[in-house]
């Protein structure tokens, strides 16, 4: 193809003199810094993220929250926007274009036009495309939890985990050189003496054995006779052991332990966490309370259930329902039977309050309560309602919420004693949930962080 | 012809043979070609390296951008994926930074090196745009200056701000380029000093925009003011920048800083085909001359020459591969074919011109003579030269493309209008095409084919200070409704008043008007259909 080839003119032959050597420098900059580009993938990664965490709210207000919980749905396509810069760009109009590889084609012809591929136009176009298919994002239900519940936090939850420990545990946190006596490492300690002793010994050992060997050659020679001056080597001989007494002196000197060499044990006091939480989940199941009452109060216990999960170790949970008369219950029993009657809810309260005695000591367990209902109650109930939280729920709870699920603006009986309560205690929370959408923003209204 | 020893017979090389391999390379480009270049300054990098210096526009410093990010994180996958990262990457400094990668055997470091550090080292210091819009030495000072300042700026304003206006401003890079000759780049220093001039004559002096004080109604009925500006301005990040009537000290600034990143890229724009060309010229021309000297081996030569091969070759507009995509039941191949074409590579074209420019001063022929009296014949070295001080792509090809080249590469020319079913074959490579064929090509060269020309006509300086931009289209190419709608509401960002954008074809008719009013687009066409 290319005319040039093989009719390359030689030049004349240059020597190095003269031309300047010196003017170029070559660097390995291997060694330097990468990941220049780290600062600016991490900050599109945060914007994706907020991208990211957009789309699932919307997504979330639009379809409710029955997948949240279940295993089966692990992944979801999230498409972002908003990092793409536009483009400005031509669309159609004429064009006059040269390509290379002409076969057949005179000046004149007329062909159809192609369907895409090759035209500088459809270039444009594909180039484009690409950049809008290339950042989409699966999430596993891992990270899609992440999203859901960032940001949320069970209000004093931090309080309970640091100040309110109540145990600690002895924690082997390395070694120091200082320390009391029982504490002493020996190992390690002997690890450091031993080395030393021999390094300071060698030496003085070293010459001792020199001095001994001169000593045992002159006496020899000395019992021999064959020696002119037997009064000059025998004065040697007792300089020589002069000198064995000093190095062995100071071979003695050498101590056996130094402060230098000592270790000892490191212990810490570490709290030890209270790592599980129980939940009871609390429901009115009165004739007042209909499918729709339940199926609402669910997605909020599922939603508290999956919080807590993260966030404990272990989390245990108890259902109780009432009517007048409260009862411990299955999940199953929980959700699905349906019993007819009155409403009594300081029964549940005394219920939940008498589970705790008996199953859960407060060192243990962190106690949170979540309670749903549609507002009903007899009216001389609501004192003791009230006295009840005031005295024995609330202090014991991490957190307790009431949540309020009703179709209607009409108050219930209950909210004015609830939210009257909740100005008081803050950890208490009341909230109304009247459709499917107000669930998630309710629950994070609920444990939004505070403060911060 | 003096027989020397090979500098390397294997493929792995050390810093010390990287030393005796550029020697050799210098000799002979600034002994026998008599090249001009910047000091080079040679940097040895791993691939990962490389794939920031991508992401980074190329630049060694650059402020922080998530749209930087994206890059890095899209280069990362496809090079995960297999595709191969450049051998290469140089900067237009004083000293010339070459960066070279590790994972280059020596015959592609001495290749490389005779390409960037030698080529294009030279067409960046002696091309004529380079020299009136670039300058070497001063390069680094200013992004270290920008980089420095932005960062500034995300800790007092808050990195969202930052990058969200950046964003702004990058979507209309390409209109904050002058069009004539500016005064000499200023130094870091001198940058930061200047800054805080320009900073206090704004305080000093009202901005226009807002000195219009009506002096009676009746008057401002009557009198007819002057459009603003008085000429239309194309360059419209400069115009906002230094009119826009309330937008921050600081954000005057980061415009300015995006608008010298697009002028120092503007030769290189222009320029690409050219640069290239004449970069696989000289390391061709250097490592044919180290073959011949014997300082590569047999097995050195035919490597360079599949490498040189490879980036020069130019499949037809119709090369397809075929792929085995397994069999079908009946036992017969499943062959998939899979175009190949992606449109003219510079590499190739420009490299033949620049090989057809040394034949025809060495063996002109009728043609050449015909075609090109003013070289056929002459000195090759100084008619290659005065090509690389004096020319840009779409001036190159309108000079120097000669019927050789174009029947070598079988060129034919389409005309291609929306509104026909049908594509004419407006000019083939014979004797009645040659000059068709060539004015085409060139014009596919010219930056209007693939930037809209957008130009400030006025403000309205009495009502509510709107921006009124041109969009003259050319060939009657219209825009791109949706994007130019986003593109709109990011001027807006910028400008922080209402803006129009209004669309006229060659006869001046009026095409369609984009009018933004607090971040909403309006579009309407006005061209009757």
């Amino acid at each position: 193809m290319f005319s040039g080839k093989g009719s390359m003119k030689l030049g004349e032959f240059i020597e190095k003199s003269e031309v300047d050597m010196s003017d170029y420098r070559i660097v390995d900059s291997r060694k330097n810094t990468k990941g220049k580009s780290l600062q600016n993938s991490q900050r599109y990664i945060e914007r994706q993220k907020d991208d990211r965490k957009k789309a699932i709210r919307e997504k979330i207000a639009q379809d409710g929250i029955k997948d949240l919980g279940s295993d089966e749905k692990k992944r979801l396509r999230v498409k972002l926007r908003g990092t793409e810069e536009p483009h400005i760009g031509h669309s159609g109009g004429v064009s006059d274009r040269v390509y290379p590889g002409n076969k057949k084609y005179g000046a004149g012809d007329r062909l159809p036009r192609p369907d895409g591929g090759g035209g500088e136009g459809g270039r444009d176009a594909s180039d484009h495309g690409e950049g809008d298919d290339d950042f989409y994002f699966e999430l596993s239900t891992e990270e899609w939890q992440d999203a859901v519940f960032d940001g949320l936090e069970i209000p004093d939850m931090v309080k309970k985990f640091l100040a309110g420990v109540e145990e600690f545990e002895l924690k082997h946190a390395g070694l120091t050189n200082d320390g009391p006596p029982n504490k002493m490492n020996i190992v390690k300690t002997m690890a450091r003496s031993l080395p030393r002793r021999t390094a300071f010994r060698l030496p003085h050992m070293k010459r001792k054995q020199d001095l001994e060997d001169e000593i045992k050659q002159l006496e020899k020679e000395l019992a021999s006779g064959a020696v002119a001056d037997p009064d000059a080597i025998a004065k040697r001989i007792d300089i020589l052991k002069g000198e064995v007494k000093e190095v062995e002196r100071k071979l003695a000197s050498i101590p056996f332990l130094e402060k230098h060499d000592l270790r000892f044990n490191r212990h810490e006091m570490v709290p030890v966490p209270i790592a599980q939480a129980v939940m009871f989940c609390m429901m009115d199941v009165s004739g007042s309370m209909e499918e729709w009452h339940k199926e609402m109060a669910k997605r909020f216990f599922l939603l508290l259930y999956l919080f807590l999960r993260r966030n404990y170790e272990r989390v245990a949970v108890v259902f109780l329902r009432h009517t007048t008369e409260a009862r411990e219950v299955t999940e199953e029993e929980f959700f699905t039977d349906r019993d007819t009657g009155g409403t009594r809810v300081s029964s549940v309260l005394e219920l939940m309050k008498e589970i705790v005695g008996k199953r859960f000591p407060l060192s243990e367990w962190n106690i949170y309560g979540c309670q749903a209902s549609d507002g009903d109650d007899w009216r001389d109930d609501l004192p003791v309602v009230e006295e009840c939280m005031t005295e024995s729920i609330l202090p014991i709870s991490q957190y307790y919420a009431y949540v309020e699920v009703r179709q209607t603006t009409r108050a219930s009986e209950l909210w004015p004693t609830m939210n009257s309560l909740s100005q008081i205690h803050d950890n208490l929370a009341v909230a109304l949930v009247t459709d499917q959408r107000d669930i998630y923003p309710v629950f994070r209204k609920l444990f939004e962080k505070q403060g911060e | 012809m003096k027989a020397k020893e090979p500098l390397f017979t294997g493929s792995s090389w050390t810093m010390d043979l990287l030393f005796r391999i550029t020697d050799e390379v210098k000799i002979i480009a600034e002994g026998e070609l008599g090249l001009n270049c910047y000091t080079n300054e040679i940097r040895i990098i791993t691939s990962e390296q490389m794939l920031d210096a991508y992401a980074m526009n190329g630049m060694p410093v650059n402020y922080w951008h998530h749209s930087f990010g994206r890059e890095f994180l899209s280069h990362e996958r496809s090079y995960r994926k297999g595709s191969s990262l450049a051998y290469e990457i140089v900067i237009n400094t004083d000293p010339c930074l070459v960066f070279c990668m590790e994972d280059n055997t020596a015959t592609m470091q001495a290749l490389v090196i005779a390409h960037a550090g030698f080529g294009h080292n030279h067409f960046f210091k002696n091309n004529y745009l380079f020299k009136q819009w670039t300058h070497a030495h001063a390069i680094i000072d200013y992004l270290e200056f920008s980089r420095n300042f932005v960062a500034e700026c995300e800790k007092k304003y808050g990195i969202v701000e930052v990058e969200d206006f950046l964003t702004a401003c990058h979507t209309w890079k390409y209109y904050g380029i002058d069009h004539s000759p500016r005064s000499e780049a200023l130094s870091a220093v001198e940058e930061r000093n200047q800054m805080r001039e320009r900073a206090e004559s704004r305080q000093r002096n009202l901005n226009v925009i807002w000195r219009i004080i009506p002096e009676s109604k009746d008057d401002l009925d009557d009198k007819k003011l002057p459009t603003f500006p008085v000429d239309p301005e194309g360059n419209l990040l400069y115009f906002i920048e230094k009119n826009a009537p309330s937008l921050p000290d600081w954000k005057r600034e980061i415009i300015r800083i995006v608008r010298k990143q697009s002028q120092y890229f503007y030769p290189q724009m222009l320029t690409k085909g050219m640069n290239e060309g004449f970069a696989c010229f000289t390391h061709y021309f250097i490592m044919n001359r180290l073959h011949e000297k014997g300082l590569i081996t047999e097995g050195s030569w035919m490597e360079f020459l599949a490498d040189h091969t490879g980036v020069t070759s130019q499949p037809d507009f119709d090369a397809k591969i075929r792929v085995l995509r397994g069999y079908d039941p009946s036992g017969q191949p499943i062959v998939e074919e899979i175009p190949i074409y992606r449109g003219i590579n510079p590499y190739g074209i420009f490299f033949a011109i620049f090989m057809d420019i040394k034949r025809m001063c060495e063996n002109p022929t009728e043609e050449d003579k015909k075609w090109f009296p003013e070289i056929a014949g002459k000195p090759w070295l100084p008619a290659i030269k005065w090509a690389v001080e004096n020319f840009k792509d779409e001036s190159f090809l309108r000079q120097y493309l000669s019927p050789k080249v174009m029947r070598d590469y079988r060129l034919f020319a389409i005309h291609d209008d929306e509104e026909d079913d049908e594509i004419l074959i407006s000019a083939v490579h014979d004797d009645d095409g040659y000059r068709d064929v060539r004015r085409t090509i060139a014009n596919m060269y010219d930056i209007h084919e693939h930037l809209p020309d957008f130009e400030v006509v006025d403000v309205d300086l009495r009502g509510d200070r709107m921006m009124k931009i041109r969009h003259t289209a050319h060939k009657n190419k219209s825009l791109d409704i949706e994007e130019t709608k986003k593109a709109l509401v990011m001027l807006g960002k910028l400008w922080e008043y209402p803006v129009t954008l209004t669309s006229i074809n060659r006869d001046g008719e009026h095409m369609s008007t984009w009018v933004l009013v607090d971040d909403d687009v309006e579009h309407s066409h006005t061209a009757s259909e």
